[in-house]
């Protein structure tokens, strides 16, 4: 199970950020995500893999100080 | 430490402490070191309406002090500081900043910097908005602004350390009689006095590490102006802290909205970017991702080894606990590394406490110098804040002399030997150390880019019109650390910042690059409008703008503008309606400070500059310069020319590509102006018009007589 917000996701071998964003079916531009407390960006989505019972977070927006 | 202070009183001068009315103390201080004479002005309610306070406060100070002919370091330049209506409540994040303005040494024009610690909040419950310091000092002088026993005194000092993080700790203890909590120090460093580039240190006493911790005003040399008044210190002393001190208007509605945004940032901030744990350290990897961390003088935007100075990094290298550096703060951003032993200088062998570093010291004087090892970066804050360099204009000077060197326009005959290759740990350090004691090719370097390009240029018979190009300043002052090269709304951002380019003024480059909400000109015209706005009126209040965008409520993209955050604009709304009583709604917020942003624009007009002309960038913040620059990228260059610009760039050479390219955006850059120009109601030389002026209330007489010399009512 992967948790993102009040949502929780059947984790499966080999499962990507990318693949957890879209099985949200969210058309928000995600450029930062945290899987766990591990930061990723959007170039990376594809290439992270997903641990099973992690919680993801989706950054909604980078603003800077 | 203490023992060997000694301090004669110069002038005392004693006064009745007001209470604090909604927000305000209704009075500001005024203090001659020429003269030691001290006095205290009255706030009227048109002060108070116009300039709201904070920066609007210190602006109207600073322009009835100088002429257009004060220089940075005459007499008459004063040096203020004020905190804010806002400023100084306990249990609102981010409560707790300061802001100094003064004449820059660098640009020659008013330079604003913001600052968190206690000082401000300290001034204005010892009885001060704000506070003007003019004048100069024979010998090495501290102000004392003592809220609880009302007397401001001058002191002659002597025995008192050189190094900004001694001088906290060690006036701290002198005036804190026990009670170092009721103590902020504001102070510099050996380099203020050599340099251009000199900060401010604002202390806040740490009970839990038991030590004075630092926060830096730091950009455009306002501690180069300070250690030129002969002031070795100021300092505040006060208690206590609580709520009813800044006597707000509507303290359940103040109670109530506060408890919103600090559990907001309780809930959100650990899923969205952990500032509580990490700071600002968490942009280097975003940054980098996205080529936007610079690197080897924002040549480029990109580099592998950025993870080694990333946020898993530094939050391991962090003290941990709490790290806010004012009371009542749930983001608490402020964290240091404890116990660093630096490798060189007067503290060689010694363990430190190094307040930072926040991401700008990590991009500025890490990978900007080609440079990726986190305790080189730690090394570089901690000697830049004790020294009181400013940690930015450092970075970006040293970067522009290392490419500088790498090009040939300088050499080893005129670095004194050092060689300033990309990535030169030990000669980034020994230039640090070179500008603390005045010396060698520091003491060029730390005139700060603008004046090293006239030095080069005079001195070494380097190439100008290189220099230009890959120069990073604008207006005299140094670019803070982000690459603005895809982004013509940071661009703007950077070119249109009244003191000159430093994102806190227009922070528009995620928004406008990586998640393109403004593609139009007219949307980015929009941004270099509202944005600009919003983030002024936090130094009108004395506020911190990361509780604002840097934690967002969960349902945030839901909501129609969310690069705006306006559940938080409206929380703003109500926080200073509940202090102040004057009831405003988000709009007004904008209005309020579109008075004092083109106040602050006619200031710089007064003193010879905020025209079109001033608002110039180098080519390096809008394109590549080189070749080389074009090449590493060129799939995305060729990829514009062809489809944005429909250019055929058939059989084209890079050079040939480099230059349309730059002619392109150039152009590009000039329309932006004329766009946002028109956004404010400016002319097209980008001066206020008489009817914007009147619109906003600040058609004064004196405002009116700047316009007519400058061909404009």
């Amino acid at each position: 199970m992967v948790r993102v917000g009040e949502r929780e996701l059947t984790w499966q071998e080999g499962m990507t950020l990318e693949d957890v964003i879209e099985a949200l079916g969210d058309s928000y531009p995600y450029s930062v995500a945290r899987v766990g407390s591990r930061i990723v960006t959007a170039p990376h989505f594809a290439s992270v893999l997903v641990p099973d019972g992690i919680e993801v977070f989706l950054v909604p927006l980078v603003a800077g100080g | 430490m203490t023992a060997k202070l000694r301090a004669r009183e110069v002038a005392t001068f004693a006064y009745r402490r007001p209470a604090i009315r909604k927000g305000y103390a209704n009075q500001t201080l005024h203090v001659d070191l020429s003269s030691a004479h001290m006095a205290i002005e009255p706030v009227s309610d048109e002060m108070k309406e116009v300039f709201v306070g904070g920066k609007g406060f210190d602006l109207w100070l600073l322009w009835n002090a100088v002429k257009p002919s004060t220089r940075w370091d005459d007499p008459e330049n004063a040096l203020c500081i004020a905190s804010g209506p806002l400023g100084g409540t306990s249990i609102y994040p981010g409560s707790g900043k300061s802001i100094v303005c003064a004449i820059s040494p660098t640009t020659g024009s008013c330079i604003d910097s913001n600052v968190g610690g206690f000082f401000g909040p300290y001034l204005k419950f010892s009885g001060f908005d704000a506070l003007a310091v003019s004048g100069k000092a024979e010998r090495p002088t501290i102000l004392v602004i003592d809220g609880i026993d009302q007397r401001v005194r001058i002191l002659e000092v002597e025995g008192l350390p050189e190094e900004a993080h001694e001088i906290s700790q060690v006036l701290t203890h002198y005036f804190g009689q026990g009670k170092p909590r009721t103590i902020s120090v504001v102070s510099t460093g050996p380099a203020a006095q050599h340099t251009r580039i000199g900060c401010l240190n604002f202390s806040w006493y740490d009970y839990k590490r038991s030590r004075s911790r630092l926060k830096q005003a730091g950009r455009g040399g306002i501690g180069t102006v300070f250690a030129h008044k002969g002031l070795k210190a100021i300092v505040a002393r006060w208690d206590p802290i609580t709520l009813a001190m800044n006597d707000p208007a509507d303290a359940e509605t103040l109670k109530k909205v506060a408890k919103l945004h600090s559990q907001e940032i309780v809930e959100q901030d650990p899923k969205q970017n952990r500032m509580s744990s990490v700071g600002t350290a968490h942009l280097v990897t975003i940054m980098n991702d996205y080529d936007l961390l610079p690197t080897q003088n924002y040549r480029f935007g990109r580099d592998p080894r950025a993870p080694e100075m990333g946020e898993a990094v530094f939050g391991a290298l962090f003290d941990k606990g709490f790290d806010g550096c004012w009371v009542g703060c749930t983001l608490a951003c402020s964290h240091g590394v404890k116990d660093f032993v630096p490798s060189t200088g007067p503290y060689k062998g010694r363990k430190v406490f190094v307040d930072g570093p926040e991401y700008e010291t990590i991009a500025g004087c890490g990978s900007n110098l080609g440079i990726f090892d986190p305790l080189f970066v730690v090394e570089m804050n901690f000697y830049c804040d004790t020294y009181g360099l400013d940690t930015i204009s450092t970075g970006t000077s040293i970067a522009f002399a290392m490419e500088s060197f790498e090009l040939g326009l300088i050499g080893k005959k005129e670095t004194g030997g050092l060689d300033l290759s990309f990535g030169s740990r030990e000669a980034a350090l020994a230039l640090l150390h070179q500008m603390a004691r005045g010396e060698g090719f520091g003491a060029v370097v730390g005139q700060g880019v603008r004046r090293m390009k006239e030095i080069f240029a005079r001195e070494y018979g380097a190439d100008r019109r290189v220099m230009e190009d890959i120069g990073m300043e604008a207006k005299g002052l140094e670019f803070s650390e982000y690459m603005s090269k895809e982004s013509l709304a940071q661009q703007g951002g950077y070119g249109l910042a009244l003191k000159g380019p430093q994102h806190d003024e227009a922070w528009l480059i995620f928004l406008d690059m990586v998640h393109n909400f403004m593609p139009a000109f007219e949307q980015k015209a929009e941004a270099l409008h509202w944005f600009p706005l919003f983030r002024t009126w936090f130094g009108l209040c004395g506020l911190c703008k990361l509780p604002w965008n840097d934690v967002t409520p969960a349902d945030n993209r839901e909501t129609r503008e969310p690069a705006k955050v306006m559940q938080h604009v409206e929380w703003y709304s109500q926080y200073f309606s509940a202090v102040t009583g004057r009831i405003v709604k988000p709009a007004d917020l904008i209005f309020m400070s579109e008075r004092v942003y083109n106040f602050q624009r006619i200031l710089c007009l007064k003193m010879g500059y905020g025209r079109r002309e001033h608002d110039t960038i180098p080519y390096r913040a809008m394109g590549p310069v080189s070749v080389e620059e074009y090449e590493s990228r060129a799939e995305r260059y060729d990829g514009q020319l062809r489809e944005v610009h429909h250019v055929d760039i058939e059989g084209k050479s890079a050079a040939e590509k480099v230059a349309l390219l730059r002619r392109l955006r150039e152009e590009r850059y000039e329309q932006l102006k004329d766009a946002v120009y028109d956004r404010r109601g400016w002319t097209r030389d980008g001066i206020p018009t008489a009817e914007t002026v009147r619109r906003l209330g600040i058609a004064f007489p004196e405002v009116l007589d700047v316009l007519k010399a400058h061909g404009v009512v």
